[in-house]
């Protein structure tokens, strides 16, 4: 009897570790790290990323191996047209090419006082351009190191 | 050796029954005094609950009723609630030998609830600007289980009164559609695998035979 009830209390005080606090581990940003091959870092001379429909641009004139990009919560896709540069046989050639990313949106109330907050999961590649791209993880979390990897 | 365990435990039970009498002798109806309270203290919560019991030996049968609804603001919006609730169950009374048949019991529930939410809010991102979200999960059904604990003291003739200690777990929701579920009416977090309930109840108990 008396191991009961110490043991009921003992959940009732577990149950007493109070609200969740403030702290987002989401983001809307896919994460992408610009590769070589031989699967190394590679810098890659960009003119700009953009978005086509809106007036958007990312990363105007940057030399970047990744890149953060932030994905349109109101729409359950987004598309990335990369704009940049690369030598060719010693000759600098100006490429573009599409990256088409789906995700689902999710709607969560964290509480009264941190309010709600839209994330994504279930990132996929609905389309692209480049000739070999992978998805290494699905979810917009702030510790996943990358979401995607192009390689050139 | 297996119809000899049967037989002699159905005998035990015979004696059993014949000693106690398994018939019911009240029922008692009664409302939770804190969810009547909360509901005139401030304009977030509305709720009430009406509890009932009859008992069969030591055990009570339990069942519950209950509405519960919450207006409440958040940053840049706000959200409420509204459903209503049952629990069924069985109280087991450890206080056999009180002459008044006051008692200190432990006991489970199964709780059932049928409940809609909205929430409304603005967001900012670069694509969209501001944005108003208006979003509602209607006619959503949840349920979760509670191990429950308390008192109940008979005060004068049929009025007794009482508390209940509840710890609430495994809530399940069904039917969401506009965002994840926040609040479970009669639960509370939707978030929270466990959490805790307190009932300060009061009760009326109508004689259903002599003892």
């Amino acid at each position: 009897m008396k191991t009961i009830f110490v043991l009921l209390l003992l959940c009732f005080a577990a149950s007493c570790i109070e609200p969740p606090d403030c702290l987002l581990t989401s983001t809307n940003f896919v994460k992408i790290n610009l590769k070589k091959q031989d699967n190394t870092a590679n810098p890659l001379a960009i003119t700009s990323i953009a978005v086509p429909g809106t007036v958007l641009t990312f990363y105007p004139n940057e030399t970047v191996s990744f890149v953060t990009l932030p994905v349109n919560p109101e729409s359950n896709e987004t598309t990335f047209v990369f704009n940049y540069v690369i030598e060719e046989n010693s000759v600098k050639v100006n490429k573009s090419a599409s990256l088409t990313v789906g995700y689902k949106n999710e709607i969560r109330l964290i509480s009264e006082e941190c309010g709600a907050y839209q994330y994504q999961q279930d990132l996929t590649i609905l389309s692209t351009d480049f000739t070999n791209t992978k998805l290494i993880n699905t979810s917009l979390l702030i510790a996943v190191p990358s979401n995607l990897e192009i390689y050139f | 050796m297996l119809a000899i365990i049967l037989s002699t435990s159905a005998l035990a039970q015979q004696a059993d029954s014949v000693k106690h009498k398994f018939l019911p002798t009240g029922l008692r109806i009664g409302t939770d005094l804190i969810s009547i309270i909360q509901s005139n203290l401030g304009e977030k919560f509305n709720g009430w609950e009406v509890n009932t019991d009859v008992d069969i030996y030591r055990y009570y049968i339990t069942f519950d009723y209950g509405s519960w609804s919450r207006h409440t603001t958040i940053p840049t919006g706000n959200y409420e609630n509204s459903g209503n609730y049952f629990r069924v169950g069985t109280d087991i009374n450890f206080l056999l030998k009180d002459p008044d048949r006051n008692m200190f019991f432990l006991g489970f529930r199964y709780a059932q609830n049928n409940f809609s939410e909205q929430l409304n809010y603005e967001s900012t991102d670069v694509y969209n600007g501001t944005v108003q979200h208006e979003l509602q999960n209607n006619n959503m059904t949840g349920r979760w289980g509670e191990l429950t604990a308390g008192l109940r003291v008979k005060i004068w003739k049929g009025f007794w009164m009482g508390y209940t200690a509840r710890l609430k777990t495994a809530p399940a929701t069904k039917g969401e559609d506009g965002f994840e579920p926040y609040e479970i009416p009669g639960y509370g977090l939707a978030a929270k695998k466990t959490s805790w309930g307190f009932n300060y109840q009061i009760f009326w108990r109508i004689p259903l035979r002599k003892i």
